[in-house]
């Protein structure tokens, strides 16, 4: 099983890096989003899947990244890469900062609060004129198509990376025990602040360091657009269609979304919303644990038998 | 070496446990009873630092362990087996006792593994199962042999007999004495008042928040009102 998936993996790999050779730059630009959600989607899922932790406010990192690493070459003259490392860092730490607090709350509170994060980011970063105000900020135009694609590409696959590596680490099983049983946790003696606390940097820091590519990608950025919730949304929807917690989850769900996007445009343009929100709700009826099924559900024990299908066997 | 003053407790305005005083000493078998809503349950999570209490202290072998975080508790060598055991249900038998190891470094988590396997044999048949399919009292054996697991040197059992038939919860209180005996002081919160106390050296019953009795445990069983009132004798 575990060779199986491995060779999935390197295929569907090798697949998207040949993609731009076989299509045109409509389809680059597209997979470049699709790389770029399944990336999001994969932060996200640290805290939401991983940890049991659902957050409505993710796209405060993506927000933070890019106006900071804007702000820093514009405002500072950076060379780019280093605005970028430091927003990306910056943004790591306010997420550990911000999580010892917030972490202390739990289920729709915990969601609530870090909805009211995001907005509360976009308030202050649209007030403040270091990071462009609400005009937004205008970055140089450089690279091109493929080689934001390439890089997308491979934030995607160090997303995938880093979900994998937890999810078979000792910190993995930290994470897993937090979201089975929180006090049950506490009482094996696993410092359960710190260790949420870590899984939200470490989402805030992928989600940052996509926000710092799509800025230059885009070459003008502005708070209501990189603070727009409907990108936490869509990580939040992505993580659940693939399996929340899997580590291949977050990018099959970026996938089917980004495609289904596509196909929904194509019939209308005017209903592709629609056609995309009634699609959705199929999947979470008939597959409420996604396409991969909960790799390891923290809650219930489902006795094994015909009617679980596991994607790990 | 375990010592409980004036402790008081409360959830906002509510006062749950007033001035309570409570002392153990190495190698006893205490069992605290008293009906439900007493605030057995507030004691002992109150004790592993999972509620913080308004006033008093609770000191082991020279630390005081209010405002301290459960897991720095928990390394001190306290350990809760909680009401409703509390499982970690999706992951198997074997990776919750590891669990019970977490903040162990050293090289005999193997071997006391294998002793859980010696205790509970069932657990060992089923050390790949998923914790959420076990019985119940397969699943309260898998949270004593989680809690065994940490080594501690003060266990917290908070009642093991809830939904279990009489001759496993005999059975797992046997277990009790047997624990002791391996060197771990044991706070037994119990509602089978009758077995907890044949088994324990000393015994403080809770009434209301507060402590009403306490006594060497055959003292307990014989006295009249305890037994009319727990024992409906």
């Amino acid at each position: 099983m575990k060779n199986k998936s491995l060779i999935i993996a390197v295929l569907a790999l090798l697949c998207a890096f040949l993609l731009p050779l076989l299509t045109n730059d409509y389809i680059v630009q597209v997979a470049t989003e699709i790389a770029m959600y399944a990336a999001l989607a994969a932060g996200w899922n640290l805290i939401g899947g991983i940890t049991g932790y659902p957050s409505f406010g993710n796209v405060a990192f993506f927000g933070l990244g890019a106006m900071l690493a804007g702000a820093f070459s514009v405002n500072w003259h950076w060379p780019y890469w280093l605005a970028g490392i430091v927003a990306v860092l910056l943004t790591g730490v306010l997420g550990f900062i911000l999580g010892l607090p917030i972490l202390r709350l739990k289920g729709h509170y915990f969601s609530i609060a870090t909805l009211a994060l995001a907005e509360a980011t976009l308030a202050i970063v649209t007030n403040l004129q270091f990071l462009g105000g609400g005009k937004g900020t205008s970055l140089p135009l450089i690279g091109s198509p493929l080689l934001f694609y390439y890089i997308m590409l491979a934030i995607a696959c160090l997303s995938a990376l880093i979900t994998y590596l937890i999810v078979h680490s000792q910190y993995g099983n930290t994470l897993l025990a937090i979201k089975s049983d929180e006090s049950a946790a506490q009482a094996v003696g696993i410092n359960t602040v710190l260790a949420k606390s870590t899984a939200f940097a470490l989402s805030a820091f992928l989600g940052s360091m996509v926000g710092v590519v799509y800025a230059i990608w885009q070459s003008y950025i502005d708070p209501p657009t990189v603070f727009e919730p409907g990108i936490t949304v869509l990580m939040l929807v992505m993580t659940m269609i693939g399996g929340a917690g899997t580590v291949a989850g977050p990018i099959i769900g970026a996938l089917i979304i980004g495609i289904m996007t596509q196909l929904a445009m194509a019939v209308s343009q005017n209903a592709s919303s629609l056609i995309l929100g009634l699609a959705i709700i199929v999947v979470v009826l008939f597959l409420p644990q996604g396409i991969l099924g909960s790799h390891r559900s923290g809650k219930g024990g489902k006795r094994p038998g015909k009617h679980s299908f596991s994607w790990r066997g | 070496m375990f010592t409980i003053k004036g402790l008081t407790v409360g959830y906002g305005d509510t006062k749950v446990l007033w001035d309570i005083d409570l002392e153990i000493a190495p190698g006893e078998i205490i069992a605290l009873i008293g009906v439900n809503g007493a605030g057995k349950t507030t004691l002992l999570k109150t004790i592993m630092g999972l509620l913080s209490p308004q006033s008093g202290s609770i000191s082991y072998r020279g630390h005081e362990l209010s405002g301290l975080d459960t897991h720095s508790i928990v390394k001190l060598g306290l350990n809760l087996t909680p009401q409703g055991r509390l499982l970690f249900t999706g992951m198997s038998v074997e990776e919750n006792l590891l669990m019970g190891a977490y903040l162990r470094h050293d090289s005999d988590v193997g071997r006391d593994l294998k002793y859980i396997y010696d205790l509970f044999p069932r657990l060992g048949e089923r050390r790949r199962q998923r914790a959420g399919t076990l019985s119940g009292g397969e699943q309260q054996m898998c949270a004593l042999g989680r809690s065994l697991m940490s080594r501690p040197s003060l266990l917290l059992l908070d009642e093991m007999s809830l939904g279990l038939a009489p001759i496993v919860v005999e059975m797992l209180l046997d277990l009790v004495v047997e624990i002791r005996r391996q060197g771990t002081t044991v706070l037994i919160v119990e509602q089978d008042v009758e077995e907890a106390l044949r088994r324990a050296d000393r015994g403080y019953v809770l009434e209301g928040g507060r402590i009403a009795m306490s006594g060497p445990a055959p003292e307990l069983l014989n006295n009249t009102s305890l037994r009319i009132a727990y024992l409906g004798l």
